[in-house]
């Protein structure tokens, strides 16, 4: 009944959002049992296509597709879910909207048992694909307190769970911290090798170099095999740690200071009592491993978790700040772009933002065009936010924050997803409009490539505990 | 006992305390109930809930039968005020155990009372979205106080935004529910395949034949 190898067909593939082309004439072979690595530009497509693969669209999109996409002969999206999963798996870019259970092994569970795999063989293969991952011990935790990072695991875990024959990853690793990262590109590596072909969207392009056989680019909904120097670009990148240069703090006083903070997350310690200032007007980097507690820690400065221990906003309690005047002066950037929408459309929104702005005289239409080409979200203003792409979702948000002007703010992860150009370009916008608002960085990244010289300072978060690294060079 | 045998029960005796006009049946019921939460070990808030939850609509109904009721209206207004007790005592033996014993109740009804697979995983969806609907609307809020908006509880807004995201989360869930192989109609294996025991049978067959004698000297 199942063939050796499935036969993927994409072949002068379409697809459109009413008048909107997104792709446009793709044709795509891959080589049975091999690791291909899809880039391009944030919005540029490569989701959609992934999505297309999987059969997902057009059914879950209001699209138009044309072309043959086929799988053994038969349209991808007719066949029947539970058989299509068993050729092809999909990981979504956010894995909370992929899941659909409460824990980790619910949710893997839920995948072998629609999958008609033997009741037998379900507990092992749920053990094992969470190892791989290195989730084992949180299998029954809830999956609402896991961290970003934690979360791709888990979700990467129930793709190998269901063992398909394609696998296509949407930036599986965007959340997960360098060192655990390479781990999981050898597990997808050591995946391929039992004969399955990958395909895999990454903006990092560090720690490839030895898993890839084919390279394809996406360029405004245009497919090429990349070409020789795009290739050699790629395969360049060899994974480092970069250093990341940044002093110790001189100040004792800061705008926000940890007096004997703890925090912990379900029965988890996170942080034990930490005692620290973030300087004002500085640059401040967060990293650590996942699931370390970084985004519980953003959380606890604006209130939204709860914590023990004392909080001070220049020298006052925020215990005791009512929550609407403390986000005025301290404000998140969530990790999720879409919970910070309040209107419908690009246009909606930058007109909010421009009219509660602290510092409404900088931002001026012409200056809000400028920068908005800056990012190249030009042609955007129309679109609804819902349906913008990941990291053009990511863009707009930092941008809509940054036009608020808040004194403080507080980013959890705004790089993770976006391209190498468009990280270099929000940093350089973040940059200019914090100098000018005179605003406190605070923000967490595992993108450490793009920013080795741009923080003041460095705070190192592990074993729970927190400290300020760096200084001598 | 299995959790839907226990529903069985207690739906058919609260079907049959609808038509019984008797004070005596009514606190029997509130007696034995009382009895088996010795054992289930409840904390004293749900103790305190079983307490006051029947208040007001127990009285309610007590004072407008008593001083506004016509014909048999003492007798009916004291049936009522038990009969509402009786209900919420006996609904708490299934209820206040039922997040202990919700996966084994889903999964009964799934493969024992047949019940669509698809209905069963929406349940068990918006079951573990519960507990974030009310952080979500706080995030909501904290979120949009960010924007420098502040959005009260009655302005339409916040709710827009709530149903926005409820919308969302539940394309999000088909969607999610069918990438990972999820097919309507089609057969699911079970990693735990559910029995009811014998014993359970005939536990409801017993109660059930229990009650029915009780009716016997006609109280009602």
């Amino acid at each position: 009944m199942f063939c050796a190898v499935t036969d993927l067909v994409v072949d002068h593939v379409n697809f459109a959002y009413r008048e909107t082309p997104v792709l446009t004439d793709i044709s795509l072979k891959l080589q049975p049992n091999s690791f291909n690595l899809l880039v391009g530009p944030s919005g540029s497509g490569k989701s959609t296509l992934l999505k297309l693969l999987s059969g997902l669209y057009p059914t879950f999109s209001d699209g138009t597709l044309t072309g043959k996409l086929t799988l053994d002969g038969y349209d991808i999206h007719d066949i029947v879910p539970y058989q299509r999963v068993a050729h092809i798996g999909y990981l979504f870019q956010n894995p909370t909207r992929q899941f659909v259970m409460k824990t980790p092994f619910e949710e893997l569970r839920f995948s072998l048992e629609n999958l008609q795999i033997n009741p037998d063989e379900i507990e092992a293969r749920i053990l094992t694909a969470l190892e791989k991952v290195g989730m084992t011990a949180f299998m029954h935790h809830d999956l609402l307190n896991l961290s970003g990072g934690e979360k791709q695991k888990v979700a990467l875990a129930a793709v190998l769970a269901a063992d398909s024959d394609y696998l296509l990853l949407d930036e599986p690793f965007a959340n997960v911290d360098p060192v655990a990262r390479l781990q999981l590109i050898d597990v997808v590596k050591a995946y391929q090798k039992k004969g399955k072909t990958i395909v895999i969207t990454d903006h990092d392009w560090s720690g490839y170099t030895d898993a890839i056989d084919d390279i394809f680019v996406m360029t405004d909904g245009h497919l090429h095999n990349a070409l020789v120097d795009e290739r050699q670009q790629i395969l360049e990148k060899v994974p480092s740690q970069p250093a990341i240069h940044a002093d110790l703090p001189s100040e004792k006083k800061g705008i926000i200071t940890l007096e004997s903070v703890s925090l912990s997350s379900g029965d988890r310690t996170l942080l034990s009592s930490a005692t620290l200032p973030f300087p004002k007007g500085k640059r401040i980097l967060i990293t650590g491993p996942n699931g370390v507690g970084k985004s519980t820690l953003l959380s606890a400065l604006v209130k939204l978790h709860p914590y023990s221990g004392d909080i001070t906003y220049q020298q006052q309690n925020i215990a005791k700040r009512k929550i609407a005047k403390h986000v005025k002066d301290v404000a998140l950037v969530f990790q999720n772009a879409e919970q910070q929408f309040v209107a419908m459309t690009v246009e909606e929104e930058l007109t909010q933002a421009q009219t509660l702005s602290q510092s409404p005289d900088l931002w001026s239409d012409d200056t809000i065009n400028q920068v908005l080409s800056q990012l190249n979200m030009d042609a955007l203003r129309d679109h609804i936010v819902y349906q913008l792409s990941g990291g053009q979702q990511k863009k707009l948000q930092v941008l809509l924050m940054l036009i608020i002007g808040t004194p403080t703010l507080l980013f959890d992860e705004p790089l993770a997803g976006l391209d190498n150009i468009s990280q270099q370009n929000m940093l350089n916008v973040i940059a200019e409009f914090a100098t000018r608002q005179h605003q406190t960085i605070i923000m967490i990244s595992h993108q450490l490539h793009a920013v080795t010289d741009w923080f003041d300072y460095h705070l190192q978060f592990e074993n729970q505990q927190l400290s300020y690294i760096g200084g001598v060079s | 006992m299995n959790p839907l045998i226990k529903f069985t029960t207690v739906m058919i005796i609260a079907l049959e305390l609808t038509f019984i006009k008797s004070v005596t049946i009514n606190i029997i019921v509130i007696g034995v109930s009382a009895f088996l939460y010795l054992f289930l070990k409840l904390s004293w808030r749900q103790w305190l809930w079983l307490f006051i939850l029947p208040l007001l609509p127990g009285f309610g109904s007590w004072f407008s039968l008593m001083y506004f009721g016509t014909g048999d209206h003492v007798h009916m207004a004291w049936v009522m005020l038990s009969r509402v007790f009786a209900y919420l005592w006996l609904g708490g033996l299934f209820t206040l155990k039922i997040n202990d014993e919700r996966d084994i109740f889903l999964a009964t009804l799934e493969q024992k009372a047949k019940l669509s697979a698809t209905f069963v995983y929406a349940l068990v969806g918006v079951l573990n979205f519960m507990p974030a609907v009310s952080q979500q609307i706080k995030t909501i809020r904290v979120a949009s106080q960010m924007r420098g908006q502040t959005l009260h509880i009655w302005q339409p807004q916040l709710y827009f935004k709530a149903i926005l995201s409820a919308i969302r989360w539940s394309q999000n869930l088909a969607e999610g529910m069918v990438s990972h192989g999820f097919t309507e109609g089609a057969v699911r294996t079970h990693l735990n395949v559910v029995t009811i025991k014998k014993q359970d049978w005939l536990w409801l067959i017993i109660i059930l034949i229990a009650f029915q004698l009780l009716l016997v000297p006609r109280w009602y």
